[in-house]
């Protein structure tokens, strides 16, 4: 089938919007702070330029370089490397449906307690408890009651990896008919920066009867699949591989932990920052 | 023994002033319901509660008379409107007001967080993309940047166009660092453009009449705020035309706010916009708007000449001469490019294509591809 990213017709009925396949997709390695990594980065659709970045091979950013205003709250800073939005489109002319974007960074917090590693486990999940309530955690409805976000949910430790590495996502509150999904993957750089990659999961609003009002249930109408698909598989085309900087930084913070305390926590429920 | 008429339930004011009561004890349980949401801390909630209280000193500030609508006894019919509730009331000849239908629905919220409603969003970057999150009112900031999008069919795909048409007059820096605030309207297909009975009277478009009222509120509320800048975005334009209508039928005023408006690639009636802006003292800058693709062309000329009418105190006829030859700028920018090739073979192309094909290109490309123009900007 045909699927093209030009909009002539109008959606009638449920789809499954095509987006662009990892076969093909050329290996995009960075070395940050001396770790090199690589994923595999499907070319971008032309449409959606002025939203992709590139970054130089090797960068090890000074503390100036990061963002830090991005809220009032500066609590954590980021420094982007790598940005693409790619669209799932329907078939003959119905046009983008939806889009998959991508965005690697450099995370750290801008007030670490000395004397703590990322390559700490414990201190590891509770970095990614508090990211995810910098993001999602005063996202409220109902007057405070139910929370917009569930996250980490799906966690997954990843093996095979030098380093520890989770997998897991946030998703959006079903019983508020939010369709919202992002997956995650984290892995330490050096004691203070986490590598972040979020794949957030967009699909458009559809409208069938109404110009102004929009379907009620986008999971009727859109499929999500093909986007987590090739989500999945840039994610399982990660390779890390640490510094010797790195190495004895690791070493350094799990000196003296036993084996089980090294590992990465198997459970890790949905954080609840509703106040009831 | 007849039957006694059964009391209406007294909602406010009893003990002083006009009385407001229920029609039915249906209605007096919903404002029981109305006022424990307000306690809980519910925006909307509080404000409803807050007007009909004010019912009670006769203030009236933001209702609406459902015009053909009579009562039994052949009084007007109000009608409030604010997200989330619907109320409309009457006035007895006794001077009661006494409401005849309530409706609450608390999922508004939700169905503007999830972008099937008009909303207002506060819009912040967040590395390489855009962080919305719903707001009620704009950020009481000193020069705020509030956008009105065109309609798209998602919040996260109205942020990008919304930052670019808002860094026109505030700049890059101010944009990316404060974020700023974005009034989005839902649908699937642009306003006004080469529709002419949207381009023409945008102030009678139906389909964005739930969008004006929210904008036209959020604009009253926020004149406390000193120099608010109203950006609109394409077709957002028509949107702010009748949120502006709404405004100035209310005998709404901006004198002594500051308030700012900028039309980026207005695709509606730029003259009609401009007019009500001046209507409610809402101030220009020297230049207050952009043309795009779907801009008529000639709208710049009569914009142009019809500010000299309404303010020759401040816009003189220099600026004026020179805004007059600004709006088909593109369009001659790309006869000048398409005349060189004919008339002096290869110099004359070089050389002509070198002095108006660059501001034509750069023009047209801005018109037709803004995220291109913008990509390639940012690498240079």
């Amino acid at each position: 089938m045909f699927s093209w990213p030009i909009s002539l017709r109008k959606q009638t009925r449920y789809i499954q919007p095509r987006g662009p396949g990892i076969h093909w997709a050329p290996r995009k390695t960075v070395r940050a702070f001396g770790v090199e990594f690589s994923v595999k980065v499907p070319r971008s659709s032309l449409n959606v330029a002025g939203e992709s970045l590139s970054c130089r091979r090797r960068v090890a950013p000074h503390s100036s370089h990061f963002e830090a205003a991005l809220t009032d709250n500066h609590k954590w800073e980021r420094y982007s490397l790598i940005s693409r939005r790619w669209n799932f489109n329907g078939p003959w002319f119905i046009g983008p449906l939806a889009n998959l974007s991508m965005h690697i960074s450099i995370v750290s917090l801008s007030k670490q307690e000395s004397g703590t590693s990322m390559f700490n486990p414990r201190v590891f999940e509770s970095a990614i408890a508090d990211l995810m309530t910098y993001y999602h955690g005063e996202q409220l409805s109902r007057n405070g009651a139910e929370q917009d976000w569930f996250a980490p949910t799906g966690w997954q430790p990843l093996a095979g990896f030098p380093c520890i590495a989770a997998k897991f996502e946030a998703v959006g509150n079903s019983k508020l008919a939010y369709f919202w999904r992002e997956k995650y993957c984290i892995f330490p750089l050096t004691d203070e920066h986490l590598l972040e990659i979020v794949l957030p999961v967009e699909r458009n609003k559809v409208f069938i009867h109404s110009r102004t009002e929009p379907e009620s249930d986008t999971n009727q109408w859109i499929n999500e699949e093909p986007m987590l698909e090739l989500s999945d598989q840039i994610l399982n085309s990660l390779e890390i591989r640490l510094s010797d900087k790195a190495k004895q930084q690791q070493e350094r913070a799990i000196e003296g932990l036993n084996v089980q305390e090294r590992k990465l926590t198997e459970r890790f429920s949905p954080l609840k920052w509703t106040t009831e | 023994m007849a039957i006694p008429p059964s009391r209406p339930e007294v909602i406010a004011g009893e003990n002083a002033g006009t009385r407001v009561v229920a029609q039915t004890p249906q209605i007096a349980q919903a404002c029981r319901e109305l006022a424990k949401l307000a306690r809980q801390g519910d925006y909307w909630a509080a404000r409803a509660v807050k007007y009909i209280s004010a019912l009670t000193s006769r203030q009236m500030k933001t209702v609406f008379v459902r015009e053909g609508a009579k009562t039994t006894d052949s009084q007007k019919v109000y009608v409030m409107l604010v997200p989330g509730i619907s109320l409309e009331f009457s006035q007895r000849a006794n001077s009661d007001f006494v409401i005849h239908r309530m409706a609450l629905d608390s999922t508004y919220a939700e169905l503007q967080k999830a972008g099937e409603k008009p909303a207002l969003f506060r819009v912040q970057r967040r590395g390489k993309h855009f962080q919305t999150e719903l707001a009620n009112q704009v950020k009481p900031e000193k020069f705020r940047a509030v956008t009105v999008s065109d309609r798209y069919s998602r919040v996260s795909s109205a942020a990008p166009p919304s930052a670019r048409a808002a860094k026109e007059p505030m700049g890059q820096s101010m944009i990316d660092r404060a974020g700023f605030d974005m009034h989005f309207t839902p649908g699937d297909e642009k306003l006004g453009g080469l529709k002419l009975a949207e381009a023409n009277r945008p102030e009678r478009i139906l389909s964005i009449r739930e969008s004006a009222f929210l904008l036209a509120k959020t604009m009253e509320e926020s004149r406390d705020t000193t120099g608010v800048y109203w950006i609109s975005e394409g077709g957002g334009s028509g949107v702010l035309t009748q949120a502006m209508k709404i405004l100035k039928s209310r005998n709404v005023t901006f004198r002594g706010s500051e308030h700012h408006v900028f039309f980026s690639k207005y695709a509606t009636d730029l003259v009609k916009a401009q007019n009500l802006a001046y209507d409610l003292n809402l101030r220009f800058e020297r230049t207050a708007y952009s043309t795009g693709l779907l801009s008529s062309p000639l709208d710049p000329v009569r914009a142009s000449i019809n500010r000299r009418k309404r303010d020759s105190e401040s816009y003189t006829r220099l600026q004026m001469a020179a805004d007059l030859c600004k709006g088909p700028q593109t369009v001659v920018g790309g006869v000048a490019l398409l005349s060189s090739v004919g008339l002096g073979g290869t110099a004359g192309f070089i050389l002509g294509a070198g002095v108006a094909g660059f501001t034509a290109l750069n023009a047209l490309g801005r018109a037709v591809t803004p995220s291109t123009h913008d990509k390639l900007k940012g690498k240079l």
